[in-house]
């Protein structure tokens, strides 16, 4: 047993990360009602000026400007602390009033898209200014000499110093929160903006403080945890930021001590996971750690949650509105002749970006489905496309399933991960559903896409797919010595024309009706008889399988599929872009596949303007950012609500 | 037997017994009120009987079956809706999607075959659903959406909404609530011409014109407890009712 305690409490370190992240996602959602998806990038830029001036020299942010500012050496612990610690504030002030603040008034869903803009964009702002990441070494902080807390039980002490320090911050959180005047005037806020406008307080200064108090204590953890944990761009960004999700769940973002109990815990017990592993034969190899915050978040869920929102909560979750599909010659036969003409006469770059924007299409219709037209969020998306791409190679290789049958019998595969991601959604919703959904497409790249039992062997280049075929005739992109063969895109053509159809036609039917009914308001549709349970599981179900067609048009695209492909990053950028072309409608999830990055509009622009290369993923975050901002309904929305307000100025009747 | 019957029907919320052992019934092809001072108790118990809030005692019979413990879209298709008082209309479908949305109960199959012929429709559905709108004349703005429409008209859809699927019984939670007089009285011809349709209606609404005009019967609760179930001239006289509800303001009108 006394094994099990050393793993626990070398664990301690990770739960006090996790804690620690907790509560700065519980005060950033106090002061301003933001679940920021981008706290743990942003405490990761400021652990690397941390690290970057302990090495001399300070990293600036902009392309273009100088790299770095170069002191003589070292600057030394307090000054690099003090530098690192007002970066942080500055970052949360700038955050807070270029991207939270002109959202207040937007659906919750911009707000979501903006912060995975602002994570993308921090990553590669890490990726380049910190290409040597493996040369970042942080010497100790804390105290490191072991300490024995009993026989056999000797650990490093940093982690419990540091576990130490996140309770101490939390009580005097605590202590912030139940006895200052401005604890209290925070908690009226979350309650009720008005309320605190009207004990004068202004809820714009109060959500900066909490932006910036949160990004101080984000930097603050993950400096004192870098001499432990080695930098890198993904791990404080996901990695620590998920379970601290669950956490801060579990404390339904407004307690402190169930946020730090939980978070400690969540961590310890994941050290611990590594002994079972040695111990237990059956114990899952891959996967349980991500799969123990999952199911954390589901049980937070299932205990916390309501099944039907009640007066007051109804329309807290905006969506932009839906159009009628127009389904006629311009709309349909226009755009389809388009991208064939181009894909039969241009070159391979052009028919390469071509092909990226209709699997963008592809992954956007199956948001269409979700978002626009079931109210549902999914940040898994690319998992369910990788849980797709993965079974039709066993389908295909092994088992020689033939070309129409393995990608669909794939895509069903990926539906029944995706109505099982969906199930919470039967009791949460908005961004409580977004950060479960998180969760579970984390949990699914672990345990399955890590796992080489399912994806085969990643130094011989992942699972292999071969060529689709049908009727002896070969549709693949590559065939002997011919490479990007336009056959293939025309195949890829054919596949998301049908399904931009059959998206069209599910809003213009009963179902798509049902879809609608529940997105608008789940109390009214069930009492006009309408199984709300049903009608959210089918849109998953529908939305899961497209993602899954799509995902098994990546793996004929590249003949082979890798887990590098469907990552969470990915997950979040398809349901960004989507978000951002128009998730309510066909034409939208086209605009987004164009605007897709490598695609038709990204190789347009570099075409123009010469190469943006290396920064190509800063851009394309940016403009993430700079677009949920300037249209926070997406950009066919926006244009929409500009022709209407142009055409009549809303007469009621 | 009643269409409808509640026997000791009793909500707690916390210490609160916001309905207190309520006994009532909705004889078939009746038009029922249920009045009662604000916080009496009136929107709780529609609430528990379309199964929107959770009943700590009594039972709900409905057409001789016992469904206490089903959902609300199982009741709703049982042959049960409502309305409510803030509307909840669907702000994203047209008003006649509003309607078909609650006329049609497709299989869950039907997805299958909405994918390849989305305007095939259940014509009886399509049908009933004209002809409300024709009833209660919003043919012309049929294809409009809620939010453009007058608090009125939006009135009038959560109605024609709840008898979109041709229930059996319709709880109406203040429809008449912020309409004019004779848009008041118009919706009163209205429910008489539903009743004498064969629709059991039960009315909640602070228009005691309206409510003592239409009803066959009235039911006045106040604190979560029936004090009265009477035809109305009976209400209307009843020493207690205007004691604990209608007091002297009700007299006065009358004069």
């Amino acid at each position: 047993m006394t094994d099990y305690l050393f793993f626990l409490l070398l664990g301690s370190a990770a739960g006090a990360i996790i804690a620690g992240f907790g509560l700065g996602l519980l005060i950033t959602h106090q002061g301003s009602g933001v679940v920021n998806f981008a706290f743990g990038a942003m405490a990761t830029w400021a652990g690397y000026v941390y690290a970057d001036l302990r090495r001399g020299a300070y990293p600036f942010p902009i392309p273009g400007l100088p790299e770095r500012y170069h002191f003589a050496q070292d600057v030394g612990f307090w000054p690099a602390m003090l530098l690192a610690m007002l970066t942080a504030a500055a970052l949360g002030l700038l955050v807070h009033l270029v991207i939270f603040r002109p959202l207040t008034q937007a659906p919750a869903l911009a707000n979501i898209v903006a912060s995975i803009g602002l994570v993308i964009v921090i990553i590669s702002l890490i990726d380049q200014r910190f290409a040597d990441n493996a040369g970042l070494r942080v010497g100790p902080i804390l105290p490191r000499e072991p300490v024995t807390i009993m026989a056999d039980v000797t650990v490093p002490r940093d982690g419990l110093w540091l576990a130490a320090l996140v309770i101490a911050i939390a009580a005097a959180l605590w202590v912030i929160q139940r006895f200052t005047r401005l604890g209290l005037v925070i908690r009226a806020a979350a309650e009720n903006e008005k309320g605190a406008v009207l004990l004068g307080y202004s809820p714009a200064l109060l959500a900066a403080a909490t932006f910036v108090g949160a990004s101080v204590l984000g930097a603050f953890i993950v400096i004192m945890a870098s001499p432990m944990i080695q930098l890198s761009s993904t791990v404080f960004t996901f990695a620590f930021l998920i379970p601290a999700l669950g956490a801060a769940m579990v404390g339904r973002f407004r307690s402190i001590w169930p946020t730090v109990v939980t978070g400690l815990a969540i961590g310890m017990v994941q050290s611990s996971f590594t002994k079972l592993q040695g111990d237990f034969s059956w114990f899952p190899q891959y996967g349980a750690r991500d799969g123990l915050p999952f199911i954390i978040i589901i049980g937070a869920m299932i205990l916390l949650g309501e099944r039907l929102p009640d007066r007051s909560a109804v329309s807290t979750w905006k969506l932009p509105a839906v159009p009628a599909a127009k389904v006629n010659a311009l709309t349909v036969v226009v755009p389809i002749a388009t991208a064939a003409v181009a894909l039969l006469l241009l070159g391979p770059l052009w028919r390469g970006a071509i092909m990226t924007s209709l699997i963008g299409i592809v992954l956007s219709l199956s948001l269409v489905v979700l978002t626009g037209f079931g109210g549902q969020t999914s940040l898994a998306q690319m998992a369910f496309a990788g849980v797709a791409g993965f079974t039709l190679s066993k389908l295909a290789i092994e088992w020689n399933v033939p070309f129409p049958i393995a990608p669909i019998l794939a895509s069903v595969v990926a539906m029944v991960f995706g109505v099982i991601v969906g199930l919470p959604a039967l009791r949460v919703r908005g961004t409580n559903l977004a950060i479960v959904t998180l969760a579970g497409g984390v949990a699914i790249t672990e345990f399955v896409f890590k796992n080489p039992k399912y994806v085969g062997d990643a130094s011989t280049g992942g699972a292999q797919i071969p060529n689709p075929e049908l009727f002896g005739w070969d549709l693949g992109l590559t065939l002997g010595d011919q490479a990007s063969r336009p056959i293939f895109g025309i195949f890829m053509l054919v596949i998301a024309s049908i399904l931009a159809l059959a998206v069209s036609n599910i809003r213009r039917s009963s179902s798509g009706r049902r879809m609608l009914a529940t997105r608008s308001n789940e109390r009214a549709a069930s009492a006009a008889g309408i199984d709300v349970a049903r009608v959210k599981l089918q849109v998953f179900a529908v939305s899961s399988f497209i993602a899954g067609l799509g995902g098994c048009l990546i793996a004929y695209r590249f003949g082979s599929v890798s887990e590098s492909s469907f990552g969470t990053i990915a997950s979040l950028t398809v349901l960004a872009v989507a978000y951002l072309g128009g998730i309510t409608c066909v034409s939208g999830a086209v605009t987004a596949g164009l605007l897709a990055t490598s695609g038709v509009a990204f190789y347009g622009l570099t075409q123009a303007t010469g190469s943006v290369g290396q920064w190509e993923a800063l851009i394309g975050g940016v403009l993430l950012i700079v677009m949920a901002v300037a249209n926070p309904e997406g950009i066919a929305g926006g244009i929409r609500a500009r022709l209407a307000a142009r055409s009549s100025a809303g007469v009621i009747v | 037997m009643a269409l409808l019957e509640a026997r000791g029907l009793t909500v707690t919320y916390g210490g609160v017994r916001a309905n207190d052992a309520i006994d009532l019934d909705c004889a078939a092809g009746a038009l029922v009120g249920l009045i009662g001072p604000n916080g009496a108790g009136k929107t709780t118990f529609i609430d528990a009987i379309t199964g929107f809030t959770p009943t700590s005692e009594g039972s709900v019979t409905f057409d001789g079956r016992d469904i206490t413990r089903a959902g609300p879209s199982a009741r709703a298709r049982a042959g049960l809706t409502r309305t409510f008082q803030s509307l909840e209309l669907f702000e994203d479908l047209t008003v006649r999607d509003n309607l078909l949305a609650a006329a049609e109960w497709p299989a869950w199959h039907a997805l299958f075959i909405d994918v390849v012929a989305p305007r095939r429709r259940a014509a009886r559905a399509a049908d009933r659903v004209d002809q409300i709108l024709d009833m209660m004349d919003l043919t012309d703005l049929a294809d409009r959406l809620p939010a453009e429409l007058s608090h009125g008209r939006r009135r009038l859809i959560s109605v024609a909404r709840a008898f979109a699927a041709d229930p059996q019984l319709v709880l109406l939670d203040e429809p008449a609530a912020g309409l004019d007089t004779d848009e008041s009285r118009a919706l009163g011809v209205l429910l008489r011409k539903v009743v004498d349709g064969g629709t059991t209606l039960l009315l909640v609404d602070h228009d005691m014109g309206l409510v003592f005009d239409v009803c066959d019967h009235i039911n006045v609760i106040d604190f979560g407890s029936v004090i009265a179930s009477a035809p109305p001239a009976v209400i209307r006289n009843d020493r207690a009712v205007i004691e604990a509800y209608l007091g002297t303001r009700h007299k006065e009108g009358d004069q």
